[in-house]
């Protein structure tokens, strides 16, 4: 008899030591501190063209525009969660004129709420000229492209040699457009 | 964001699987037909009592555990987190499985000298749910693409499922002779709610571009298939006596069989085997699917200056592409039927028994007594989406006293090294109660446990006389 209250007891207490748990802290609060920051980074506008694109007199400027309709900030979740975008600009020019690049970002009423521009050098010697630009967006400047839905691009040929059907070289520009988030909520 | 992080959450907590390797073969417990259909039967007759018959709940993470990502432990919340997802291995998973039977109950028939036949019924509830770590997707949601270029980030990372169905059953058994038993179950299944997204491919990369910095290729084909809850249509909105009706047989049904089989090579050693759920549900009433499918390259916008054509203009150019991601990520719904399998288990084990009580007034074995000790070998294996899941047991049972039935194991699988299992089942008199939990090792820190599972039942058994 005494065998078995041992047996039973020492079968109660092996139960009770594997039921036993104690448990470490854990604070499932710390969700609400979760902070991501992706970066994410798209093609915008690019252009590969020959000088002889670009009939022009000696000391005649000549302009081409375009424009493209933006909606990158229509969805809530950009708006809430962008800190800083940036435009990069990255422009190879073999021709012997100097080109401006000038971007007007305009609202719906198409009034220009931004403008910014920047000179791709002329090639003295036929060589390729590298030019690299890059426009921040934060802050004020932020929350202006964020209303700004169109965004007009305009290529100014400067003033310099003459450009005739025989003259060399070629500009090529490549751009994309950077997006720094924090989600934190 | 939220949601994932509350993904997460939910799904560190609910991760099971579905191993019962504590009932497998634990012939006293009733239930233990429901894993073997060709078990040994002991009882003449059982019934469940109706909802406390049999619970089941069981959970595992091959990978995180809560306590990786909420440890109270001032390390900051975003770091953890980030380890989490690059501590994820391709085919993590997480899953959560739980039954409840409603009523269940088995009699023995056949000649009265010879009882050698069983049948048993009745109906459960079953919620099953998984999800592989779509780990791809949670990189490219922690980075972006800034520093992953030429990275392919693959869709079919994406793979998860979840139901509640009610299945109803009715098994066979017979021994054919001292050596051999073989038993079948027919089950009818009606899913209450399923929602199954396991056929994701295509994937998102940015590559160096031709004319541009960048090209970005998307090559999607995922699709979503839900049925018993119409999540657009009001009229059709899931309602609580839905799960009653739909629980008798009114949701969307489905047909599948258990079988299994015991081989007593002598009066030790025995082999036995199963299979179960073999099935299939066909889901067309309340079918609300969603596709996004389709191929985009972008490489950016040409302003087109010197186009010589009229009316094209870069904005044209632009919104044709901007129509196209439109219609990329437009997701399509329809109300196909669908059908879903069934994850099809597995189960065999090989026993030996030994030790049989010396009794005191002889001093001599009890030969017509049974064999006081058993230990053997389980292998368990389900099939899921990616790859089936596997768990050897080793394990040992031992009769304690009259009344008392033990089983303690011991697991591999895929969530850990170090599983111990212990099960009890009582009997007094007619009444059984029986509990059997495993991962005991890691209730030292149950926020740290990879797995964890519960079953419990009461019954009235009328025994062998």
């Amino acid at each position: 008899m005494e065998g078995r209250i041992y047996k039973i007891y020492g079968l109660v207490l092996s139960l009770a030591m594997c039921f036993w748990s104690c448990t470490e802290e854990i604070d499932l609060n710390q969700a609400e501190d979760l902070e991501l920051s992706p970066v994410i980074e798209n093609s915008l506008l690019f252009f590969d063209a020959p000088a002889t694109n670009f009939f022009a007199g000696a000391n005649e400027s000549s302009e081409f525009s375009d424009f493209i309709e933006l909606d990158l900030f229509n969805n809530s979740f950009t708006r809430n969660n962008i800190v800083k975008v940036e435009f990069v600009f990255d422009v190879l020019n073999s021709i012997k004129r100097s080109f401006e690049l000038q971007v007007d970002l305009l609202d719906d009423l198409d009034q220009t709420v931004h403008t910014f521009s920047f000179e791709a050098l002329a090639s003295p010697d036929a060589s390729q000229v590298y030019t690299k630009y890059t426009e921040v967006f934060e802050g004020n400047r932020l929350r202006v492209l964020m209303n700004a839905n169109k965004l007009s691009f305009t290529l100014i040929v400067q003033e310099g040699e003459a450009i005739n059907e025989n003259t060399l070289g070629q500009i090529n520009m490549k751009s994309k457009s950077v997006f720094y988030f924090n989600i934190n909520d | 964001m939220k949601a994932i992080s509350l993904l997460l959450i939910l799904i560190s907590f609910v991760c099971f699987s579905q191993n019962k390797q504590l009932l497998y073969g634990f012939s006293e417990i009733p239930q233990s037909l429901l894993t073997n259909p060709g078990g040994r039967v002991t009882n003449r007759a059982y019934f469940g009592i109706p909802f406390l018959s049999h619970f089941h709940a069981n959970g595992g993470s091959s990978g995180a555990t809560i306590y990786d990502l909420f440890a109270a432990d001032g390390v900051d919340f975003s770091t953890k987190f980030r380890r989490v997802v690059y501590d994820a291995k391709p085919g993590d998973f997480f899953t959560a499985n739980q039954q409840l039977e409603i009523v269940s109950g088995g009699f023995a028939i056949g000649p009265s000298y010879n009882k050698n036949q069983y049948l048993s019924f009745g109906v459960y509830q079953e919620f099953d749910f998984l999800t592989y770590f779509p780990k791809d997707i949670a990189v490219l949601a922690l980075e972006g693409n800034q520093n992953n270029i030429g990275q392919r980030f693959d869709v079919s990372t994406v793979s998860a499922m979840a139901e509640v169905i009610a299945v109803w059953h009715v098994g066979y058994n017979k021994k054919v002779n001292e050596k051999f038993t073989y038993g079948a179950r027919g089950k009818i299944y009606s899913s209450l709610i399923n929602a199954t997204s396991n056929k994701n491919e295509g994937y998102f990369t940015t590559v160096e571009g031709e004319n541009n910095f960048f090209r970005h290729i998307f090559n999607l084909d995922t699709a979503l298939r839900t049925s018993g809850y119409a999540l657009n249509g009001e009229d059709n909105a899931f309602e609580p006596k839905d799960v009653v009706t739909r629980t008798l047989l009114g949701g969307n049904l489905g047909l599948g069989f258990d079988m299994g089989v015991t081989y007593n090579f002598d009066k030790q050693w025995t082999f036995d085997a199963s299979l179960q759920d073999v099935g299939f549900i066909r889901h067309s009433k309340e079918v609300e699917n969603y596709e996004v499918k389709g191929e985009l390259i972008f490489e950016g916008v040409d302003p087109i200056f010197f186009d010589t054509n009229e009316g094209d203009t870069a904005d044209e150019f632009y919104s044709a592409i901007e129509d196209e991601f439109e219609d990329l990520f437009d997701t399509n719904e329809n109300a196909d039927a669908y059908t879903t399998w069934r994850p099809i288990k597995f189960n065999a084990s090989l026993n030996y028994a030994f030790g049989k009580k010396r009794l005191k007034l002889c001093n001599c074995l009890a030969d017509e007594q049974p064999y006081m000790n058993r230990v053997g070998a389980q292998l368990y294996a389900i099939k899921r989406p990616k790859s089936p899941q596997l768990a050897l047991t080793a394990y040992y049972y031992r009769r304690l006293f009259k009344g008392l039935r033990m089983k303690a194991t011991y697991t591999i699988d895929s969530y850990t090294f170090n599983n111990i299992g212990l099960g009890v089942s009582a009997h007094i008199g007619g009444a059984n109660f029986y509990v059997l939990a495993d991962n005991f090792l890691q209730y030292q820190n149950i926020y740290d446990a990879q797995s964890v599972s519960l079953q419990l039942g009461f019954n009235y058994i009328f025994n062998n006389k």
